[in-house]
């Protein structure tokens, strides 16, 4: 009984970690992928921009609009 | 006599009195402020690209609001200060975010002090950056045209800029059309620098020509001092600026 009781206190234990560790996990992810998106967004304007209009300040700027927008529509997800 | 008397001092007061009015009004030219509209048409190759579908509809959007903005210069004898126009868009903040970054931020100009300045917020840091004086070396032609009712020359030059991001050197060709009836050496987004106003501009190879909309060349209302602050912005060259855009690439794009 004693012994039960110890494993169900474990089981609980390491679900509460899980649900403590998840949001971090959650938020890594979503910076992993937004980094990726925004980059990708960034190398998509510079391939279809054959008359150079959009200078390294702009595009950075860009990267960071894209990157901090999916940052956001992740988070409220 | 008396009457001789009489109609020589009325004729000398009458000289007096022109001498002051035009005193006053060659002053009121000097600290007068003028205010030209402008807009802004890209030119961008149409793509089709089912793949990066959400990519090209973002992109379109973002090319929207550049059109859709108003930009304005605003001048006097010595200083100037080119920017989107915000007082018409305050319903859309991304927009003129947007377009404020095609523009490179405020683009402020001192002639007195040979002063060229950016103003732009970077990483949530205003920057005020220095850039080179007299930026082009101007070739004038002798093709003419009219806008707004104004004769325009033709103005060329070409500029090699280092772009860290594609890793290579661009030559960008700068057009500018401007009147020596308005003898202003100011112009949209930094396109200056010569005998007149810049009527009509591009300095991306013809991809976004500036092209004047309003021309108000007497507006007290509006002055250069009021729309920017020099002092709220950290100075740097445009050299460390450039370096300070590489690293933060740098260390964005290793974050991933």
């Amino acid at each position: 009984m004693k012994k039960r009781m110890f494993s169900l206190l474990a089981v609980v234990m390491f679900a509460s970690s899980l649900m403590s560790v998840s949001p971090a996990l959650k938020a890594q992810e979503g910076d992993d992928i937004c980094y990726e998106i925004a980059g990708n967004y960034v190398d998509y304007l510079i391939v279809h921009d054959e008359d150079m209009l959009f200078d390294d300040t702009f595009l950075l700027d860009m990267y960071l609009e894209t990157l901090l927008d999916c940052q956001y529509a992740w988070d409220d997800l | 006599m008396h009457g001789m008397i009489f109609r020589k001092n009325k004729v000398t007061n009458k000289f007096k009195l022109l001498f002051v009015l035009s005193l006053i009004s060659s002053l009121a030219y000097c600290q007068r402020t003028s205010v030209v509209g402008y807009n802004v048409a890209i030119k961008q190759k149409k793509t089709t690209d089912s793949i990066n579908k959400d990519f090209q509809n973002k992109k379109e959007k973002m090319i929207r609001s550049i059109e859709q903005s108003n930009y304005e210069l605003i001048f006097n004898d010595s200083l100037s200060v080119f920017q989107v126009n915000e007082e018409m868009q305050l319903d859309d903040v991304k927009n003129i975010k947007v377009a404020s970054s095609l523009v490179g931020g405020k683009n402020y100009k001192n002639l007195k002090d040979s002063i060229n300045i950016k103003q732009k917020e970077f990483f949530g840091e205003l920057f005020n950056i220095y850039n080179p004086f007299n930026e082009y070396n101007w070739n004038i032609t002798k093709e003419t045209k009219d806008i707004s009712g104004y004769k325009c020359y033709r103005a060329v030059t070409e500029i090699v800029q280092s772009s860290f991001i594609r890793k290579k050197d661009v030559k960008y060709l700068v057009e500018a059309w401007f009147t020596p009836e308005i003898p202003a050496p100011f112009g949209p987004a930094g396109i200056d620098g010569l005998p007149g106003l810049v009527l009509e501009g591009s300095s991306n190879n013809g991809s976004a020509i500036f092209y004047v909309t309003t021309l108000n060349l007497i507006n007290n209302d509006k002055s250069v001092s009021d729309n920017i602050d020099l002092s709220k912005g950290k100075n740097i060259s445009k050299k460390d600026y450039d370096i300070m855009i590489r690293e933060k690439h740098l260390s964005l794009r290793n974050q991933n």
